[in-house]
């Protein structure tokens, strides 16, 4: 009973020495697992491919405007170069061929831009539902942070590299505008608190009492009458355009402020009576309106009242603090009706002309006739500029939440209908100043203002090419017919392509 | 692969690397409109450099498969598949724009990349530390798919001691091996009373036996080597004292079943990750391939 003995040899002994050429159960399995993987993942993506299933390649989401091309990669994907009806080359980069088969898209300033940049290099697809209006700062940075141009000098600050670094006051307050407006109005004495209004009443005006935009103009005014409004809102007047009809979206005609009416924001305050015989005011409207309706007025009142004809004239205007007089301009005493219709026209709009209407019009007055007469004003257009920033993008919906005279800080305090009362960038700087996704901070992207496509320059109508079912796949425009993929012609294309 | 002196030229050629390729991604990220993307010029490039690291490291498979071609040392390969394949993944991520994968592919890709990586560095550590604890541990450390055949082995021989005292024969391949040692004759040397005998018998085919036949002894008493030392001390006690070194082989082969065992456990940590890291490693490379041209021609 010998004990164990064991050397290298009697132990290298033990071992098969072909054990490397055996496949034990580890190494089939690993072997197994080896070409499992490698098949899973080709079989997948084979699936894929003999549906025409792009979708696993896609480098990211598409955009939600887009989805519905869907599986259909070559919607955009067309192949870059074509000979005929073939497809040659490998390459099926996406080009602006491809999105102007949809979109119009016009040319940011064709004669004065150095290079016009590709469709895509701007408006980035692939990495999800953000709007492709909604471009990098870095795209506009490329041209703006060093403007050139083909010819002559930038027109435009030639080194904007942000909202927040180098971006210039806005026009109006960098050239320092005068408001070409000729309505007089003091905004600093129309926000005073204790305003005698309507009654002689105190008032506190807000600014939405004058300033709405186009689409609240139907909702009551505090200091307009309702009759007058109504019929103000369906006239032509230039001060009360016509409304755009109200949509379902809510911001529509929400954007800008309608230029302020008098029938909607000044008629309660500034009565335009005209003669103490009269509780009525002569209408909003032209001089010769105006006068026709004077004349009237006052010839029904004679024929009424023809013991009026020895009573001096005496105009008056009642304003909210009390009555003022004015003295008669002529203390003839008429002989007939129509000698006291005449002088107290004369009276009326004498006391119009010079004193009520010109309170907050121009106007510009005709030489006098050899007989000392002279003939209607001339009111001046009002000028009001309802949108001092025509080529930027602006709602007032969409701030909606902030008190005006936060952002129109010099309203309080201006005195002069020349002064122009946009806010500052300053101002839009103080919230637009990074990224949303940051506490306290607004986008402030060259997007949210600015537009990249010349749309004033837009040559005609976009005349589509499309059809539903080509957009959304069903048919692919080769056919005479709506065209169902086999299988078997998806292999053959897939090779083929 | 021990991670040592020699690997200090490739760790800090990596890290220089890395180093290169994140100074070119700074500026390159900030003058970039939309940011880094694989896209791009620059992006292309870390892509193509990543994805060439990628097959490096996927072709020592290959290089292992032949190892006599003169294609440099395996321990050099070893080492370039190691830290190529390790500098690989930041460098796909600079590709990305330091994006997970926006695209379905992607994303799985980059998850298959993460897995490889982790069972990577993983199976580095393990390289690393594991050798030594089983040279420590395992003194009779022997070929991985030969322990079956060594294990068969160690029964015979432990059937042809027992039959040698006892004269009862447990498997006829024992027997027969035995009579091919001893010229075809088995010599019972030891007499012995017959219930001192049938304990040794008992304690043979109910205890030891069934642990040194099963490939995994775990839930069997010699298990342990505590239990085993004790259980072997407690027969001696009740065997005459010629017998004792019998027990002491008995006792002895136990131990090399048992170190068997741990060999196989230690082996199986040592090399198991292998089966995740090489099969995803090439389904990734297969997908890498398919990306890297769908995504040149799109």
């Amino acid at each position: 009973m010998a004990g164990r003995k064991r050397t290298a040899k009697s132990l290298g002994q033990r071992h098969d020495l072909h054990y490397f050429q055996k496949w034990g159960r580890w190494r089939v399995l690993r072997a197994a697992l080896m070409i499992a993987f490698p098949a899973i993942a080709g079989v997948w993506l084979l699936g894929y491919a003999l549906h025409r299933d792009a979708a696993p390649y896609s480098s990211g989401p598409l955009s939600t405007v887009h989805s519905f091309t869907g599986k259909r990669c070559e919607t955009c994907h067309a192949p870059v170069l074509k000979a005929g009806f073939v497809s040659v080359g490998f390459r099926k980069h996406v080009t602006d061929e491809a999105c102007l088969t949809c979109h119009q898209a016009p040319e940011h300033q064709a004669a004065l831009q150095t290079f016009t940049p590709t469709c895509a290099s701007c408006h980035t697809e692939h990495i999800g539902s953000q709007h492709l209006r909604q471009t990098a700062a870095e795209t506009c940075v490329q041209c703006h942070g060093d403007l050139k141009v083909k010819s002559g000098a930038p027109h435009y600050q030639s080194a904007i590299y942000n909202f927040e670094k180098k971006h210039p006051e806005f026009a109006p307050l960098r050239n320092h505008t005068r408001d070409a407006g000729t309505i007089k109005l003091n905004h600093a004495v129309h926000m005073r608190a204790g305003l005698l209004g309507p009654n002689s009443q105190p008032v506190q005006l807000q600014c939405q009492d004058c300033h709405r935009t186009p689409a609240e103009q139907h909702q009551p005014w505090k200091y307009g009458e309702p009759s007058v409004i109504e019929a103000a809102l369906h006239s032509e007047n230039p001060h009360s355009p016509m409304m755009p009809p109200e949509t379902v979206h809510p911001g529509t005609g929400r954007a800008h402020m309608a230029a302020p009416s008098y029938a909607t924001a000044c008629q309660s305050c500034h009565a335009l009576q005209f003669d103490r015989y009269f509780s009525e005011s002569v209408p909003h409207d032209k001089p010769q309106v105006v006068h026709d309706f004077i004349v009237s007025k006052l010839t029904e009142y004679i024929k009424k009242h023809p013991d009026s004809l020895g009573v001096a004239p005496r105009p008056m205007r009642i304003m909210f603090g009390g009555t003022i007089s004015r003295e008669p301009q002529s203390a003839k005493i008429a002989h007939s009706a129509e000698e006291w219709v005449k002088l107290r026209t004369a009276d009326a709009e004498n006391l119009l002309w010079h004193k009520t209407c010109q309170q907050c019009h121009t106007l510009k007055y005709p030489q006098s006739d050899q007989n000392g007469l002279s003939g209607l004003p001339e009111v001046a257009p009002s000028n009001i500029k309802p949108v001092w920033l025509p080529n930027a993008i602006f709602s007032h919906y969409a701030h909606l939440s902030l008190d005006c005279k936060s952002c129109h800080t010099r309203t309080i305090t201006s005195m002069e209908t020349a002064d122009v009362l946009i806010p500052s960038v300053g101002t839009c700087q103080e919230c637009h100043n990074g990224e949303p996704t940051k506490i306290g901070q607004a986008q402030n992207g060259c997007f949210l203002c600015h537009q990249y496509h010349g749309w004033k320059q837009r040559s005609g109508p976009f005349t589509p090419t499309k059809s539903i079912d080509q957009v959304r796949g069903a048919y692919d425009g080769r056919g005479p017919s709506p065209v169902r993929r086999e299988t078997a012609t998806s292999i053959a294309k897939l090779f083929l392509h | 692969m021990r991670i040592d002196q020699t690997h200090r030229r490739w760790l800090w050629g990596s890290i220089i690397g890395l180093a290169v390729a994140g100074a070119i991604y700074i500026p390159y990220d900030y003058f970039t409109i939309g940011g880094a993307r694989g896209g791009t010029i620059v992006g292309i490039v870390y892509g193509i450099i990543g994805f060439a690291f990628m097959i490096f490291a996927g072709l020592l498979s290959l290089r292992k498969r032949f190892p006599v071609w003169r294609m440099g040392r395996t321990s050099t390969w070893m080492r370039g598949h190691l830290w190529l394949g390790l500098l690989s993944y930041p460098i796909i991520f600079l590709h990305s724009g330091f994006s997970f994968g926006k695209g379905t592919l992607t994303w799985w890709m980059m998850v298959l990349f993460t897995i490889v990586i982790v069972s990577g560095i993983m199976g580095a550590i393990l390289q690393h530390y594991l050798p030594k604890v089983m040279t420590r541990q395992i003194p009779y450390e022997t070929i991985y798919a030969e322990i079956p055949r060594i294990r068969a082995q160690l029964l015979d021989e432990a059937d042809v001691k027992v039959a040698e005292v006892t004269g009862v024969t447990m498997s006829e391949s024992s027997m027969a091996a035995a009579a091919g040692d001893t010229g075809g004759v088995i010599v019972t040397l030891v007499q012995m009373e017959a219930d001192v005998r049938d304990e040794l018998t008992r304690f043979y085919s109910t205890e030891m036996r069934p642990f040194i036949e099963k490939q995994r002894g775990k839930g069997y008493s010699l298990a342990e080597r505590s239990n085993s030392v004790a259980m072997f001390a407690n027969l001696k006690t009740l065997l005459p004292q010629a017998i004792h070194p019998l027990v002491d082989d008995l006792e002895s082969i136990c131990e090399e079943k048992r170190e068997l065992d741990k060999q196989i456990v230690l082996h199986r940590i040592l090399h198991g990750w292998l089966f995740v890291h090489v099969p995803l490693s090439f389904a990734l490379l297969l997908m890498g391939a398919m990306h890297a041209v769908i995504a040149l021609r799109y």
